[in-house]
């Protein structure tokens, strides 16, 4: 860590005493990685913006309590996939209203994954192809293997915190990482 | 990550090859999203920036102070209350010459000096009320409120303190030293402050000259909701505050004209002077204020 530059945790704390900058500052570090957590299981933006509101409302709501006991990456997670899992929990009772692939929850993977990341045209480059097939690989894992590889992708968390975030243990969350790396080589040169 | 899987990951890239395709991907949330939360963030740390040394203080006594020792003084205080209690009640009805130390206010503390050693009592017991069973003079007062029952039953007509204000500090010590006021002495001999004369705005009179002058520093505030309240309340419309400057002066030197009208309609005087000998109708003429100066010669010809 760069010398001056606040930690997570201390931006917490700061944030706890009323500093708004803080919280900015940890917003604007954290924002994407959470919402493409949602939004690449979810595969719906207005849903995922939703939750990433839920999300950031209860670390603005918590903060007062806040204790760095953990990483805040890991706590921010959590919440993120606590929430998830709630709205799709809902989402089956109400007949699915929205998409959701992969796992048990699969439907149809090439229905599901967005119209445009297939119909990239010829002519991009191929690094957009590359780009582009590796998103719609980690789309088409199933979902557990999914959560994993972007907890541990996008969140840049350890095998310990994933299973903490997935309520797992640390056995299962090293083995869903694993198929899902699996899983995606055999996608990638599916997709290539 | 173990070892393996770290190997397993830096020979295909994958975690690195994911990360450089998100990071292309040009998909966000919405600003909508992001400015609700950032406002939402922004009102609680307002909220927090107020309320921050409050828990501090709260917290810091509350939940980290440890209890036990306030648990001992309390318990020592208690103590100490009941063992003077006790050697109170045993202590035998005071001598003739303690007697009429209380009847005479006057070189108490000298004379209970001079008994002490012989009555084989502490000096310190001195200070302490007189028990209920002591002989007490007519005139001396035990309690504060006695002090302000019997001021309201002595106190001449018009002798509100109110007036012992606005005449300052040291009339109001005057006032408390003459013989219509009040005036307590212990069995001490230090003189208690000075008993009310009467009530102000609901105030009693022994606090309103610590509070200062209530109308003044309405007027100074520029809240007439407040001056109208006070001078609902009968409260003296030249009151003064301990420069000597009444309200209506204060509101001519702001420039307040709606308050300096209140305030002459309730009959303030234009040429009441402070102690540097300022008037509210000298003020408004170096101010150069037309209006004022009218409003405040219109009353002062009145």
């Amino acid at each position: 860590m760069t010398e001056g530059v606040d930690t997570d945790e201390a931006l917490m704390l700061r944030f706890a005493g009323g500093d708004a900058g803080a919280f900015e500052e940890l917003y604007r570090r954290h924002e994407l990685k959470v919402w493409r957590y949602l939004e690449r299981n979810l595969h719906n933006r207005a849903i995922s913006d939703e939750l990433l509101q839920d999300v950031w409302f209860a670390v603005a709501r918590s903060a007062r309590g806040y204790r760095p006991s953990a990483r805040f990456t890991t706590w921010l997670f959590t919440l993120a996939h606590n929430r998830m899992v709630d709205t799709l929990r809902s989402a089956q009772r109400r007949e699915r209203p929205f998409a959701v692939v992969g796992g048990t929850d699969a439907v149809s993977l090439v229905e599901e994954i967005p119209a445009d990341r297939h119909t990239e045209p010829a002519e991009r480059v191929q690094s957009e192809q590359h780009a582009s097939a590796v998103l719609t690989a980690v789309e088409r894992l199933p979902s557990e293997q999914r959560r994993a590889f972007l907890l541990h992708a996008e969140g840049e968390l350890t095998l310990e915190e994933i299973a903490h975030v997935t309520g797992t243990n640390f056995e299962t969350a090293k083995s869903r990482l694993r198929y899902a790396r699996s899983k995606l080589r055999q996608l990638l040169q599916e997709l290539a | 990550m173990s070892r393996a899987d770290a190997d397993d990951d830096r020979a295909d890239g994958l975690t690195e090859r994911y990360r450089a395709a998100s990071a292309a991907d040009p998909a966000r949330p919405s600003e909508l999203a992001r400015r609700s939360i950032i406002a939402h963030a922004r009102t609680l740390a307002a909220e927090r920036a107020t309320d921050a040394p409050v828990m501090a203080r709260s917290v810091g006594s509350v939940a980290h102070f440890p209890r036990w020792p306030v648990a001992v003084a309390a318990s020592v205080i208690v103590a100490g209350f009941a063992a003077i209690l006790a050697w109170r009640l045993r202590v035998p009805p005071p001598s003739p010459i303690q007697a009429a130390v209380q009847t005479r206010p006057a070189a108490v503390a000298e004379q209970r000096t001079e008994q002490a050693p012989s009555g084989g009592l502490p000096a310190e017991s001195f200070v302490a009320e007189p028990r209920a069973s002591t002989p007490v003079a007519p005139n001396a007062v035990t309690t504060r409120s006695k002090e302000r029952r019997l001021a309201r039953t002595q106190a001449p007509p018009g002798a509100g303190t109110a007036r012992i204000a606005a005449a300052g500090p040291r009339a109001a010590d005057k006032a408390a030293d003459s013989p219509q006021s009040m005036e307590s002495v212990t069995v001490t001999g230090m003189r208690r402050t000075p008993a009310p004369a009467d009530t102000v705005a609901g105030l009693s009179a022994s606090a309103a000259p610590a509070r200062g002058a209530p109308l003044v520093s309405a007027a100074e505030s520029g809240d007439l909701e407040r001056v109208d309240q006070l001078l609902g309340s009968g409260i003296s419309i030249d009151q003064t505050d301990a420069r000597g400057r009444t309200a209506l002066l204060i509101a001519t030197l702001r420039g307040d004209v709606p308050m300096v009208k209140r305030l002459l309609a309730a009959g303030a005087r234009a040429d009441v002077a402070d102690q540097s000998g300022d008037t509210a109708l000298a003020a408004a003429q170096r101010q150069g204020s037309a209006e004022l100066t009218r409003l405040l010669e219109q009353a002062a010809h009145r």
